[in-house]
């Protein structure tokens, strides 16, 4: 059995700043005589996901398990390989100046939009320019962009107005997506997107929020990475619906849920566990006890860190599932540490006397938004806090309702399943003053200093330590209550094979693989 | 009230059945249907009541170590679900909340859709096009969106979703009940009711909603079982609290566990289908209880002679010298009370008829005289019984014939005029078409043969413009036209006997009589024989060769017309004819001998009892 | 007659802008959420008002209404906000996909019905005990389960039919009727428990009626008395519970969309409601309001052919 790697070498960590496109070229340039990548020809990943893709316009893409569509229309500057790395997309090598506020990229030549023009830095320009000018979810990716300019054809140059460590990172997503300035203002290609990715949508085979068939492109610079001629994604928004067109044969890839595993297994399927793909998170927003004085309270914070029998949880509602955790960060990234696990152990007894000594024998009483998501989870949470002495009163809110409910600063605690991304980005959502999730917008000088710092890093590896230190800073003052990692079991048809193990969670048809014929 | 005793009796006639509304409760106690799906709901709902005392948990309690329990597990009677909650708990919990989703969904519902149905359906136009207006804008808003989009409103709280949810299912039951009240509304004894000065409440109160309440009771089940139904709907697709215990939630749950926990999903599922089939059962009984009679199913042929060969054939024996067209013999017939026996209406009557002579079977309502007619033609209730006796026309045996025999004497040997005219004509067919339908089940005829002879019949009982007649709707003619038409049915086919149940009670005095004039003059033109049924002296008179006197099911006194006039032998017979002679009204209309011309036309309270 | 249906339709067109107008002042309500939803967890209170501004928001509620009404009009619904998909094209695909299934369900559920309600009512004893019965185990058993049991059978063991998914009839008839076979299937059951039960109500009711034992009196024969007579007459009460089984089907359609993943208009509804996707909220609100009166009308307008005294003239 051979596995077909999309990207041949692997590049080394040390030294990502000024990655040479070269290796990516020569490997590629295989590409004719290696015949390897049409040993797959005729097979057709047909992969079942969840959630109909939003519009296709490159200023409105969403990440997400939509991103397999878009990602295989377009090309993004960063690639983020299987192992969570940063490497060569459409950029083939960039550069930071030692400020951080300057980012030079150099545009890989050859390169054409499905509709036969040539790729440009004027063309990266135009894309980046409409993404920060349009409000949408990827504008926050590029807040700190001052200004984009081209030099010549193929090398674009982007000033920041402050040092932004999570840049790169988005540069591999949504923001970086490099759209056809022809054609990218217009109402059409929000449903029939021109971009210069790998395969382009058959418009006469797809059928809107149901069926998105994708070709491949012959002409693709990195064909070999996508084994797969033929990619059709269905949406099947219903759990048992996808567990039954896995099991009638019609997909050949999907996620299912943990206690649908038993129904696949000798049946010709393959099984791929990741065990973190998101991050199950009490945040205690609050941190400042404006709205529930008592979040203010450390010991409070810890307390309620002490209440959740975390194993267990993960044992009984996970099924097993997922893994045990008191951090946010992906634990196959930078800046996760095994040795802060063990900080908050379940102890119901001690979490009561930290809350006494706080002042709060009495315990107090909390409200939260009971979301969409959130249902599995509220029993045990309802439970676990009670246990303590904390009442939690759920407030339903309609699944439209889900982020305003959180800026609305209406709730001090809420309970988040966000999917989980690289350190950079999880720092800036959870942690930064102006971070998502950090709705109540807290901060702390000692945070500060980190964040200024891992900002300003260019280095990764260097960067790398800063969040390990953010991440302990967090953990040890209990500025969340995290609980779990939930993972994903993805199951392929006996010949396909799922290449991701968490490292990176990015959702591209590049995780799926060809086994031995 | 001597009129008041006129009312039809279109269904039960002198079933012991009818028994009037106050048995309602009493019926439904005996259909075991009613009482099986009554009760299991009270045991559902007391299961639910009794919640908190049955079970060691309450419903949101939650337990890492029960998860998916066991069914068993110590103080887990059916186990954990996946987020270690007590499923007995959970189950008896959401039967609380299905009754209370049903109560707030079927009363709000019906407290709107039938006020405004009966509002709507009875007064005049202007009403009805408001009404109906709202009501469509009600029935046009998309329910499930509506709901979803008021979420912010109602918080998501199962109740205020199911008072919504009772607007929208509102215009199902005002259509409903419009429609009845609208068809309502056109019969004859509301309009009579209108005419003779009730105020409209009452007119709605007492001849309206008794007509539709049949109909509100099955819907007020389907209602229950709808909002029961889409409140688990919306609990399924995850809309709600979760501390809401709710089957539809536990099916969502138990629909991803299935093919680890099957039970999870069953047990929420059976609940909830036994109670929305209990609901749909028992409003299906009550409504049976309530619109009276014995609606069982059945064969549509009907009752059939019950075989008692040894008192039937003892009897023949004795009176089989009785010879003539008809001759009826020792008939007994009997319905079932509602203890299960049989209890006789007609006991051991004798009858015979000559060819071309004219009977007049006289008796108060309820005497059993039109029992006597329906068994003659074979169209007895079904679940009437026939346990001895014999009818025999022209020699041959009818009782014990085969549907399909009797159909030929039916047809071709004897026919039938009906006592009310308008409900005895199908109301969503041309009066032409139902004709032509009989006079070619009886005969050879082609459609257009068939026609033709319709059209000349018409002509022939005095209706002015046949070919009109012939295209309209029996609602567009009159009372004495609808009789005249059914005259012309029966007779299309030219019978050997004629049964006429009291044809002209139902009618306008002036009608009356030209009514018994066609009688009399077709018998004469086709030489029929003629059964008349009837309770009015006065037309007897008119009419009849010779005269029965029934009473309680027994026939008292058999003479001529003019032997009982002068010397009535029976007590029961002089009274009957003193009655008349009290009420001294006297005819006005055509020829007739000396006695009736002293009689009343008008009805004679001899019924009233 | 042609005046009264295009009265009807000219009140239709009125609830249509009437009932347009009252759901989108509801979503005015909500349109702070559906700019957070487009943000995904990015959103900010700063990039929602923005995103506001952007989509065009911010107007007053009943500019934005006036807005769509005159877009409407000329037949421009919009298009989503997530998707970007026309809203007119992306209901009439989908009204496809739950019309395919609901009428294919309505017709068998008013054919079998009609043959359980008038046998059950006409034969009584055995015959009725047995239907009543089937009719009690449609109420009993829950449709998800007998849907889930047909995939089970027929599209995982056996492979005969598809487990998810639809085929447009226009591309092939044949799959088209394997796709949508056991969505139907589950869609009809409980219609046609409450179906028969009305029907055999009804039929009941009008056998013991007068004018049919004035009909057998004639020599006319039973089949005739039943099929003709009865069931002309019972068909109108059975009429009305057929289109209201029809709009609850249209509902009832959405978790069978979802279960076999079926691309149709109430998953659609549902979606859109959940993300708060004001156009095609709308539009789908507007399809539903017209699909519903011209429902109506027909009802009406087939009573009235049944039932001769509620013809209109």
């Amino acid at each position: 059995m051979r596995i077909r790697f999309p990207l041949a070498r692997p590049l080394s960590r040390v030294a990502p700043v000024a990655v040479a496109g070269a290796v990516l070229l020569s490997t590629t340039a295989c590409d004719s005589q290696s015949g390897d990548a049409s040993s797959g020809s005729g097979r057709t990943l047909s992969l079942a996901i969840i959630g109909t893709p939003n519009s296709f316009d490159p200023a409105q893409l969403v990440e997400g398990q939509q991103t397999y569509v878009w990602n295989s229309v377009y090309d993004t500057l960063l690639i983020q390989d299987n192992e969570g790395r940063l490497v060569p997309g459409a950029a083939e090598s960039w550069e930071y100046t030692d400020d951080a506020r300057t980012l030079t990229l150099r545009i890989r030549k050859g390169m054409k939009f499905s509709s036969g023009t040539p790729v440009t830095s004027a063309a990266v320009k135009a894309t980046l320019d409409r993404i920060r000018a349009t409000p949408g979810a990827s504008q926050i990716g590029l807040a700190a962009v001052a200004s984009v300019e081209t030099n010549g054809d193929h090398e674009v140059v982007i000033k920041l107005r402050h040092p932004d460590g999570s840049l790169l990172s988005a540069l591999s997503g949504a923001p970086g997506v490099i759209g056809d300035p022809k054609t990218m203002t217009s109402k059409g290609s929000a449903l029939n997107p021109v971009g210069s990715g790998p395969y382009t949508l058959d418009k006469g085979a797809t059928v809107n929020g149901s069926v998105y068939v994708l070709k491949r492109r012959d002409d693709y610079w990195n064909k070999k990475a996508y084994p797969f001629p033929t990619v059709k994604v269905r949406v099947i928004a219903d759990r048992t619906a996808a567990l039954n067109a896995l099991k009638a044969g019609e997909v050949n890839a999907g996620s299912v849920e943990a206690t649908h595993l038993g129904a696949l297994k000798s049946s010709g399927f393959e099984v791929t566990n990741v065990e973190a793909t998101a991050a199950g998170v009490l945040m205690l927003a609050d941190r400042d006890g404006s709205k529930l004085k008592p979040l203010g309270d450390v010991r409070v914070r810890k307390a309620i860190n002490m209440a959740f029998d975390r194993e267990k949880i993960v044992k009984q509602i996970l099924q097993g599932s997922g893994k045990p955790t008191v951090q946010v960060y992906n634990p196959k990234g930078d800046a996760y540490d095994p040795a802060l696990e063990k900080t908050y152990a379940y102890d119901p007894a001690e979490a009561k006397r930290l809350l006494a000594e706080a002042g709060y024998a009495n315990g107090f009483t909390v409200p939260m938004p009971s979301l969409v998501y959130t249902k599995p989870f509220e029993p045990t949470i309802t439970q676990s806090l009670k246990d303590i002495g904390i009442t939690v009163q759920w407030e339903t809110v309609p699944a439209q309702q889900t982020n305003s409910a959180f800026i609305s600063k209406k709730y001090p605690m809420f309970f988040t399943m966000d999917g989980l991304n690289t350190a950079p980005i999880e720092t800036r959502n959870n942690f930064s003053p102006t971070g998502t999730r950090n709705v109540f917008g807290t901060t702390d000088k000692r945070f500060d200093a980190l964040w200024d710092q891992a900002n300003t890093e260019v280095d990764p590896a260097a960067a790398a330590k800063i969040y390990q230190k953010i991440n302990a800073f967090t953990v040890e003052n209990a500025w969340n209550a995290p609980v779990f990692y939930a993972g994903t079991h993805w199951v392929t048809k006996k010949g396909i094979r799922y290449l991701g193990d968490g490292s990176s969670t990015f959702s591209t048809v590049r995780q799926f693989g060809i086994t031995g014929q | 009230m001597s009129s008041s005793v006129k009312a039809p009796e279109p269904n039960t006639l002198e079933t012991p059945a009818d028994t009037g509304r106050k048995s309602a409760l009493h019926t439904l106690m005996r259909d075991p249907q009613a009482v099986i799906s009554a009760g299991i709901l009270i045991v559902i709902v007391l299961l639910g009541l009794l919640a908190p005392l049955l079970t060691e948990h309450g419903p949101n309690h939650s337990s890492l170590d029960a998860v998916n329990a066991a069914p068993g597990t110590e103080g887990y009677l059916l186990g954990g679900d996946k987020s270690g909650r007590d499923i007995f708990a959970r189950l008896l919990n959401s039967v609380n909340t299905s009754v209370v989703s049903a109560l707030i969904g079927a009363s709000i519902a019906l407290a709107i859709g039938v006020t405004f149905g009966l509002v709507g359906g009875y007064f005049g136009r202007r009403v009805r096009g408001l009404t109906e207006w709202v009501f469509s804008l009600i029935m046009t808003f998309p329910g499930l969106l509506l709901l979803i989009v008021l979420l912010p409103v109602t918080d998501g709280d199962y109740r205020a979703t199911m008072m919504i949810f009772g607007v929208l299912l509102s215009p199902g039951i005002y259509r409903l009940v419009r429609n009845l009240v609208v068809g309502v509304s056109k019969e004859l004894y509301v309009d009579a009711a209108r005419v003779s000065g009730l105020p409209d409440r009452r007119i709605l109160s007492r001849h309206v909603l008794s007509v539709v309440r049949g109909p509100i009771v099955i819907a007020a089940a389907f209602l229950s079982g709808s909002s029961i139904a889409v409140q688990s709907g919306l609990a399924f697709l995850g809309i709600g609290s979760n501390e809401v215990a709710s089957f539809g939630a536990m099916i969502a749950d138990g629909f991803t566990n299935l093919y680890e926990e099957p039970l999870q999903f069953v047990w929420p599922s059976l609940f909830l289908g036994v109670m929305t089939a209990s609901l749909v059962l028992l409003g299906n009984a009550l409504r049976d209880a309530l619109e009276g009679g014995r609606p069982k199913a059945s064969d549509v042929v009907g009752a059939r002679s019950r075989p008692a060969p040894a008192a039937g054939a003892a009897n023949t024996a004795a009176t089989s010298t009785a010879s003539g067209l008809l001759v009826v013999e020792d008939l007994t017939i009997a319905y079932p009370a509602p203890s299960g026996e049989l209890t006789e209406v007609v006991s051991g009557v004798n009858l015979s008829l000559e060819a071309g002579e004219t009977l007049g079977l006289v008796g108060e309502s309820g005497s059993g005289k039109t029992q006597t007619a329906f068994a003659t033609l074979g169209v007895l209730p079904p679940e009437a019984t026939i346990t001895r006796g014999s009818i025999r026309l022209d020699g041959r045996e009818l009782l014990g014939l085969a549907e399909t025999e009797l159909r030929k004497v039916r047809g071709t040997s004897i026919a039938y005029v009906p006592q009310e005219p308008m409900s005895n004509l199908d109301p969503s067919f041309t009066v032409g078409s139902q004709l032509v339908e009989g006079v070619r089940a009886a005969t050879t005829l082609s459609r257009s043969e068939a026609r033709e002879r319709v059209l000349a019949l018409l002509q022939r009982v005095g209706i002015p413009d046949p070919r009109r007649t012939f295209d309209s709707y029996p609602h567009q003619i009159s009372g004495g036209m609808a009789q005249r038409v059914l005259i012309a049915g029966a007779v299309a086919s030219r019978p050997l006997l004629l049964i006429a149940d009291e044809p002209t009670t139902a009618l306008d005095v002036t009608v009356q009589a030209e009514i018994l004039d066609l009688l009399r003059d077709l018998q004469k033109d086709l030489n029929m024989a003629v059964l008349l049924v009837t309770h009015n002296f006065g037309v007897v008179a008119d009419s009849c060769d010779r005269v029965a006197v029934m009473r309680q099911g027994e026939i008292v006194e058999t003479g001529s017309t003019e032997e009982l006039f002068s010397r009535p032998s029976h007590s029961y017979t002089r009274m009957l004819l003193d009655s008349i002679l009290d009420d001294g009204a006297v005819r006005t209309d055509g020829p007739a001998d000396a006695v009736a011309s002293d009689s009343s036309s008008a009805v004679p309270d001899t019924e009233a009892s | 007659m042609i005046t009264y249906v295009l009265r009807r339709l000219g009140t239709g067109l009125v609830l249509a802008v009437l009932v347009t107008l009252i759901t989108f002042l509801l979503l005015g309500t909500s349109f702070d959420d559906v700019a957070g939803t487009l943000l995904g967890s990015g959103a900010t209170p700063e990039s929602i008002q923005a995103q506001k501004a952007h989509m065009g928001l911010d107007r007053p509620v009943l500019t934005q209404y006036a807005d769509w009404l005159s877009h409407a009009v000329r037949g421009d619904l919009g298009a989503s906000y997530f998707t970007a998909e026309p809203v007119r094209s992306a209901i009439t695909a989908r009204l496809g996909v739950t019309l395919s299934v609901v009428l294919a369900a309505l017709l068998f559920t008013a054919v079998i019905s009609v043959a359980l309600g008038v046998l059950a009512a006409s034969r009584g004893g055995a015959v009725d005990r047995v239907a009543q019965g089937a009719s009690l185990i449609g109420f009993l058993v829950p449709n998800l389960l007998i849907a889930i049991a047909l995939v089970y059978l027929l599209a995982i063991k056996l492979k005969w039919l598809p487990a998810t998914g639809y085929t447009p009839f226009a591309e092939d008839p044949g799959s088209w009727a394997t796709s949508i076979a056991i969505p139907v299937a589950a869609l009809m059951v409980p219609g046609i428990a409450n179906l028969s039960a009305q029907i055999r109500g009804a039929m009941i009711g009008e056998l013991r009626k007068d004018y049919v034992r004035t009909l057998r009196t004639r020599g006319v024969p039973t089949r005739s008395i039943v099929l003709r007579h009865a069931l002309r007459n019972a068909a109108g009460p059975a009429l009305t519970v057929l289109s209201l089984e029809f709009v609850q089907m249209l509902g009832g359609a959405l978790i069978i969309e979802k279960v076999f993943a079926l691309p149709g208009f109430g998953s659609y509804a549902f979606d859109a409601s959940l993300q708060g996707d004001v156009p095609i909220i709308m539009g789908i609100t507007l399809f539903g309001v017209l699909l519903v009166v011209c429902v109506n009308l027909a009802v009406d307008l087939v009573n009235g052919w049944l039932n001769p005294k509620a013809r209109i003239h």
